[in-house]
């Protein structure tokens, strides 16, 4: 225990007015985004390289030139480097987090890395030498990165399922348990059938700017480009399969239970629709033929249809980051309870960086145990501010609510500490409320105390839906 | 030395760590598995991380150089040494590489250091949250450096940009040995939190810097050296009949033995600058059993690539043995030189195995392995298949 205390705490940095998940959520985006054009586009490359070499589509040289240029110029660099940023912020804003998913799945992550490495050497390699290459060398080169490509898909959608439903792992401990978990397969069909998608919309913005063409030429590589957009048939069956396999506390967070998260699945969704309907109907069953507009404006509903989705595959996992296992504030389920006694702030080795802007010591205590609990997903004034969130509420009501925190909003953690840090923790956001003060009178009785005790004990430390039947034991 | 047998036979999962536990036994700190285990792994792919850096940060200060000297050339013009041709052309593919291959030991660092790894992250915050947008501004100059828009720019830009590609680099640099330093030092932490400070710089460093970034130097001359030996055209001697061979032959041993006396004197200020009660500490752990193998590896590594690099210089050829052996030399003095620094850090870890023991367990260590090495395994193949690929073809472009 002492050991795991001695590594429970680390610097918080606050980040005015926004919330940490905001940061990673953009940039995490952008690179699923683009990692999944990157996936897609190796495997759309592959069918272009066999249009070539079979005669059947003169121009799909040239495309698959430019095509692959831009693959290179924008997936190569942003692709990679927001995967790197991703690590970085990561542990910036989930530090307990990310050290957890290292701890069990380094092995496959290394794994996930070596595919990285054949991806960007075949990448590279067909990047300069293709045009001193044969068919077949090139054609293999193009296999050779779509399958590393893929497979680094395959790898990563494991871990990050794992952290929704990481049922088998909670029972026994086992890494592939826990990596084939219940949304691996769905997740897994579902965004490879993205990236086929973005794959083929981004084909059709470089297939209009290709030079030397005419407008016959565009259109029937607009034609081959679309087929890929097949995909997109049956990815609502494969998104209701998907959300099937999540928690039901998860599904209920969506069908209205956080107004959040269903707008944001009601963005990927309404998105999602729009571009399947338009390109089944005017891109493969009308042959339409599209412009450079059209084309941005389909990627552009992609990028809001991964947006949507990327947020709520966020959100959904609310109070946890890692189900059953660490909350989403770094702390584990498991240490609730202990830190209900000995103090959830009480080793913390790191000081206010304001402490004069506090006038007791009580007052400060309650703005640590703030930091340390709430500000991963609050803020003062800010995104999801306390201060609007309570300021029309008596301290008891505070305290009551607080005390059973995890019944207040089942998207929130219990709390973790004694029941003088959840007075001085009133005590603080009461004094935020009424403006600050440099003084302010503040009365606990041991009666206080006594009921806050007993509605801690009430709430007890578990999460505030039932989550058990995910874990037929506890051993975690 | 760490034994491999008997003491892991007992169950299921330890029987599966006898080859990690093997493996551990090539990095004699007297740790055991799994700490050991991971400790190789991570030190195995921080060599490969440092190779590929080295190229680029080498590359680019030879670059920027070069820039400079060429202000007063014309623009639309591009007269170039065969080194920095060759430099430019391979700079964006190396800096992929470098980046790629720092993810391994990126993955590995969390698992030895986990704690205090992101406890410096976090501290520098700032830092970190700068350097994906910094890398990816010097990968597009360095297309740009690369394409010939640049070559009508006035040559003053051009020069420029050439410096900012080294100052993003140097910035990277920086960034990632101030790091090192604060995780190694706890004290400094609560301070550096509470006054919201944004750099932790001591005294150790820009030595430490120094070493890393001279040390480059020897690095990136022997694979520009195997670039233009092994390039399609050059005769077995390493002669290039139809390009300046002349001049490679001086510059690039004056780049690598200055490259390596910078780094010496490097390592004698960062001894200063670490001042005498600690270097007392080092000595134990470097010069006792474990640690003197390394320390005398870095330093005879040292000596060889200098007899290579005079070598080279004095038949005025990039002859196979002198290559072979600067190249030898250049391996044996990273791997040292990764180890030796290891060593320096593991003590202020003295409860690493227990920490590592406790998060991991055996497990995690066992799961998962195999699947890596057939993994990894592949990996070569493919690799090796698309490398033969592009010989054949940069072949068949020269000849037509
Ligand atoms: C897992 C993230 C998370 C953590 C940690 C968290 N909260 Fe919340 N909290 C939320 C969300 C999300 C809401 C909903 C906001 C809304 O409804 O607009 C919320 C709402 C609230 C509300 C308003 C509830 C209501 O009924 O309107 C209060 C009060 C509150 N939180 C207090 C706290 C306190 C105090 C802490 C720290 C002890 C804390 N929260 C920790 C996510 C969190
Ligand atoms: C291309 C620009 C880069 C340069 C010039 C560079 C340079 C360096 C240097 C000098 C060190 C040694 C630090 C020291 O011991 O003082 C180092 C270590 C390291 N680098 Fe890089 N690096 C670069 C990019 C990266 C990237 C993008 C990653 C991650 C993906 C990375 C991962 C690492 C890791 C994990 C270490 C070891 C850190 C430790 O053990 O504490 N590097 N790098």
């Amino acid at each position: 225990m002492t050991e795991l205390f001695i590594h429970y705490y680390y610097p918080v940095n606050e980040f005015g007015p926004a919330m940490p998940g905001m940061l990673i959520g953009g940039l995490g985006i952008l690179h699923v985004f683009l990692a999944q054009f990157a996936i897609g586009g190796g495997l759309l490359m592959c069918w272009f390289q066999w249009l070539a070499m079979t005669g059947r589509v003169p121009k799909a040289r040239e495309f698959l030139d430019g095509y692959f240029k831009g693959l290179v110029l924008i997936s190569f660099v942003i692709g990679a480097l927001t995967g790197v940023g991703m690590w970085f912020t990561s542990v910036q804003i989930g530090t307990s987090t990310i050290g957890l998913m290292i701890d069990v799945f380094h092995w496959v992550w290394a794994t996930e890395w070596t595919l990285f490495c054949v991806e960007i050497i075949a990448g590279y390699t067909f990047y300069r030498y293709h045009t001193h290459l044969s068919d077949k060398a090139n054609m293999g080169l193009l296999v050779v990165y779509s399958l590393a490509a893929w497979g680094s898909l395959f790898w990563i959608n494991g871990i990050l399922s794992w952290q929704l439903t990481p049922n088998g792992w909670l029972d026994s401990g086992s890494v592939w348990a826990g990596f084939f978990n219940s949304s691996f397969w769905p997740s897994l069909v579902y965004r490879t059938a993205v990236s086929l998608t973005i794959a083929s919309l981004v084909a059709c913005v470089f297939i209009n700017l290709m030079k030397d063409t005419d407008v016959a030429d565009r259109r029937v590589l607009i034609n081959r480009a679309a087929q890929f957009l097949w995909a997109m048939v049956p990815m609502p069956v494969v998104g209701l399969w998907y959300l099937a396999t999540f928690p039901p506390d998860s599904q209920s967070w969506l069908q209205g239970g956080s107004i959040a998260m269903t707008l944001f699945l009601a963005l990927a969704i309404g998105a999602s629709t729009l571009l399947g309907l338009y390109a089944v109907f005017g891109l493969l069953i009308r042959r339409l033929y599209i412009n450079v507009s059209t084309a941005l404006l389909l990627v552009a509903l992609a990028f809001g249809a991964t947006a949507g989705g990327e947020f709520v595959r966020e959100g959904v996992r609310k109070p946890y980051t890692i189900r059953g296992t660490l909350y989403s504030n770094s702390i584990r389920e498991g240490d609730v309870q202990h830190l209900r006694e000995i103090g959830s702030v009480t080793n913390d080795p790191y000081p206010l960086r304001d402490a004069s802007a506090y006038f007791n010591a009580n007052l400060a205590l309650g703005a640590k145990v703030y930091r340390f609990q709430c500000s991963p997903c609050h803020t003062l004034e800010g995104a999801n501010g306390l201060s609007h969130l309570t300021a029309t509420w008596s301290a008891d009501q505070l305290r009551h609510n607080i005390a059973m925190l995890q019944r207040t909003k089942a998207f929130m953690p219990p709390f973790a500490g004694t029941p003088e840090e959840l007075e001085a923790l009133v005590f603080f956001l009461s004094w935020v409320n009424v403006g600050r003060p440099d003084v302010w009178p503040w009365e606990t009785t041991d009666e206080d105390l006594n009921r806050i005790r007993h509605w801690l004990d009430e709430a007890g430390t578990g999460p505030g839906s039932e989550v058990d039947v995910y874990r037929s034991n506890t051993g975690g | 030395m760490v034994e491999c047998d008997s003491e892991y036979s007992g169950n299921g999962i330890h029987r599966t760590m006898n080859t990690p536990n093997c493996l551990a036994a090539l990095f004699p700190t007297g740790l055991s598995a799994p700490a050991a285990f991971y400790l190789v792994v991570y030190i195995l792919t921080l060599v490969v991380h440092v190779v590929f850096m080295n190229y680029v940060f080498a590359g680019s200060v030879y670059l920027g150089w070069m820039g400079l000297r060429r202000v007063s050339q014309p623009s639309g013009e591009r007269h170039d040494t065969l080194p920095a041709q060759i430099i430019r052309d391979w700079l964006p593919m190396a800096l992929s590489t470098a980046i790629t291959a720092g993810v391994a030991p990126l993955l590995f660092v969390q698992i030895l250091y986990q704690h205090s790894f992101y406890t410096a992250n976090l501290l520098l915050l700032h830092r970190w949250m700068a350097i994906v947008p910094v890398l990816i501004v010097v990968f597009y100059l360095m297309y740009l450096l690369k394409s010939r828009a640049i070559d009508i720019w006035n040559p003053i830009w051009r020069a420029a940009a050439g410096l900012l590609v080294f100052c993003g680099l140097f910035f990277v640099a920086w960034s990632w040995t101030e790091n090192h330093l604060l995780s190694v030092s706890p004290q400094s932490w609560a301070p550096m939190y509470e006054s919201r400070q944004m750099f932790h710089i001591t005294p150790e460093l820009w030595p430490r810097l120094m070493i890393w970034l001279a040390g480059s130097f020897p690095t990136m001359c022997m694979l520009v050296a195997w670039q233009i030996r092994l390039a399609p055209g050059t005769d077995q001697d390493g002669d290039q009949p139809s390009r300046r061979l002349g001049s490679v032959t001086v510059t690039l041993p004056s780049l690598a033995l200055g490259g390596l006396i910078l780094a010496m004197a490097g390592l004698v200020w960062y001894a200063r600058a670490s001042g005498e009660p600690v270097v007392n500490t080092w000595k134990e752990p470097l010069l006792g059993s474990s640690g003197r193998l390394y320390v005398y590896a870095a330093a005879t590594g040292m000596l060889v690539q200098v007899i290579a690099w005079l070598w080279i210089a004095v038949i005025g050829k990039l002859g196979a043995l002198p290559l072979w052996l600067a190249t030898a030399g250049g391996l044996v003095t990273i791997v040292g030189v990764t180890v030796v620094r290891e060593i320096v850090r593991l003590a202020h870890f003295p409860d690493l195995e227990a920490t590592i023991e406790n998060r991991i367990g055996d497990a995690g260590t066992a799961q998962g392995f195999v699947v890596f090495v057939i993994s990894a395994a592949a990996a070569g193949v493919a690799i090796g298949w698309c490398i033969v690929q592009g010989r054949k073809a940069s072949a068949q472009r020269v000849a037509s």
